[in-house]
């Protein structure tokens, strides 16, 4: 495997983790309650499945080139270039997309009785996540984080070739083979747990 | 000692009862939208009530005025819900002890031990709950709730999903075990024959209220109103005018006929002559004359009335015969005035198909006068 292939696998790999750290309290606040604000947070988290998430830090890449822009960035530590931060950053919030969307849904779907029923037995909210609602969603939230992997690498691998980071044909054709290899083996398994819910 | 009083408001429908339970079982009972699983899902802090109070055993569970409403978990309740709601993934014995969280962890084991025995789920401890019968999946369900040893047990339609025969052997089943736990109980049903079987004292529901609240002989052989002996499924419920009331028993006219009632409506003052009141007698209360024994017997009857049998309904072990009576006025919409219950034996002793003229008797016992309201 060449240098950027294992980037891009480690990239995509950290930002997997940080999207199912963020994603799963999200995706059960979206899944299983109602609340003001409730439709525009959903919007805002799904724009990357309409948007190339790519797209959205080549923009903040330019607009970054911008002084006041860039000081507002090294503000929060990132530097308005290409760099492994901002290519998690990127990955990150597609791989979120796609987490929330599939655990969203399966969280949706369990029966609210049986939480009720976890309630009247003496169990707090927090115990009963874990014991109830978590195992019954649980091939929605792994299906999730197979997406979220899918997805992430295919977003490092596109930063890396918008970022000319993999500087020869070969190695950037070898970053878009392993994504793709990525993609299709986990698209194949989550097709099937999603298939097994329903 | 449960006491009961819950206020809540919904755009159409506003749930305004109150009622209070010793010890035993009891019976929320009524059609279906009257407000019974609402009751539940309150005392079990599902729902919060707008106003008034829970309490339990001195407990205060909810109370606006306080501003005290307990949350679920510390309410010590267990719960069988309509169609069970067991946990799908987890198997028998984790659902048994999925509320025994707080004790030990011997002490947790044996307490499983002891209710899988008990309940006889020994041999399916390892199966999920769709691997069960409906009489196993009832026990698990039954177990769980009672594993934590809750201080009041909710049944929420425990036999609504079921089909007719299974739903009888279970019901006789749910009767023995809420017996042998002895617990305090309140159970939702729509079903009459449930409520009987099942509870000690039934509350009446209708429409968001109670409509009546007492020991289950007393409600179902003196109903409060014309719309409680409705929801209870009475039959003959009639209307007439009284002639005259006293100690011995109200005479009143129905259909042109004089008819003489035992005793007076159930907790409610005697009626004045002129009155309108609505009584019910039982179908299986009315007595066919027999035409052969009937001269020598004749002085000694009284609310005897003429009539011709205009329809019957095949039940099986029993007809339900149509009858219109002879006398002013005309029979209700149904199109007739009583139904009349008897064997299959005594239809086809008496020839019923073809001889239709008959003469009735009810006992004044039978007829039972209803409170006006």
């Amino acid at each position: 495997m060449t240098e950027p292939s294992a980037f891009a696998l480690s990239v995509a790999g950290l930002a997997t983790g940080l999207a199912c750290l963020i994603g799963l309290p999200l995706a059960w606040l979206l899944g299983r309650h109602a609340f003001r604000g409730k439709s525009p947070l959903q919007a805002l988290l799904l724009l990357p499945l309409v948007l190339p998430a790519t797209l959205l830090g080549y923009c903040v890449v330019l607009l970054g080139q911008q002084p006041v822009v860039a000081r507002g960035l090294a503000l929060v530590g990132l530097v308005p270039a290409f760099d492994w931060r901002m290519g998690v950053l990127i990955a990150t919030t597609g791989a979120l997309a796609m987490f929330v969307r599939s655990a969203q849904a399966e969280f949706a779907r369990v029966d609210r009785r049986l939480e009720q029923a976890a309630r009247t037995l003496g169990r707090s909210e927090w115990s009963l996540f874990w014991a109830v609602t978590l195992p019954l969603a649980w091939r929605g939230v792994a299906a999730g984080v197979g997406l979220a992997f899918a997805r992430a690498v295919g977003e490092v691998a596109l930063t890396l070739l918008v970022a000319r980071v993999a500087p020869t044909p070969s190695q950037a054709g070898t970053v878009g083979l392993v994504a793709l290899t990525c993609a299709v083996l986990l698209l194949l398994s989550t097709a099937r747990l999603t298939r097994a819910v329903s | 000692m449960l006491s009961v009083e819950l206020l809540k408001h919904f755009p159409d429908f506003t749930l305004d009862v109150q009622w209070t339970a010793d010890e035993g079982v009891v019976a929320l009972f009524g059609p279906s939208g009257a407000g019974k699983t609402l009751t539940l899902e309150c005392l079990a802090g599902l729902v919060r009530p707008d106003g008034g109070r829970i309490e339990l055993r001195g407990q205060t569970l909810y109370d606006s005025v306080r501003g005290v409403h307990r949350p679920t978990r510390d309410r010590r309740l267990g719960a069988v819900f309509q169609g069970y709601a067991l946990f799908p993934h987890l198997t028998v014995a984790e659902n048994l002890a999925f509320g025994l969280e707080r004790l030990a962890r011997a002490a947790r084991k044996q307490r499983t031990e002891e209710l899988l025995e008990r309940l006889r789920l020994t041999e399916v401890r390892g199966l999920r709950p769709a691997a069960l019968s409906g009489g196993q999946q009832q026990r698990t369900a039954l177990g769980r709730a009672l594993a934590p040893d809750p201080d009041l047990l909710l049944l929420d339609e425990p036999l609504g999903a079921l089909d007719s025969p299974l739903r009888r052997s279970l019901r006789d089943e749910l009767a023995g075990m809420l017996r042998g736990f002895g617990k305090m109980a309140v159970v939702v049903t729509h079903d009459l024959a449930e409520a009987c079987q099942l509870a000690d004292r039934i509350v009446v529901y209708d429409r968001g209220r109670v409509v009546q609240v007492g020991p289950k002989d007393l409600v179902l052989s003196r109903p409060a109103s014309a719309d409680v002996a409705a929801a209870l499924g009475v039959r003959n419920v009639l209307e007439g005018v009284v002639l005259n009331a006293g100690p011995d028993g109200v005479q009143l006219v129905w259909r042109g006929h004089l008819l003489v009632a035992a005793h007076g409506a159930a907790g409610s003052a005697q009626p004045s002559p002129g009155d309108r009141v609505a009584f019910f007698i039982r179908p299986e209360h009315v007595r066919l004359m027999r035409k052969d024994r009937y001269g020598a017997a004749d002085a000694r009857q009284v609310n005897l009335v003429r009539g011709t049998l205009v329809g019957e309904v095949n039940m099986g072990a029993a007809y339900s015969l149509q009858f219109v009576v002879e006398g002013e006025g005309t029979p209700p919409a149904r199109g007739y005035d009583l139904e009349i219950a008897v064997p299959k034996l005594v239809h086809e002793k008496l020839c019923l198909h073809y001889d239709r003229q008959w003469t009735v008797s009810v006992q004044p016992s039978a007829i039972e006068l209803l409170p006006t309201a």
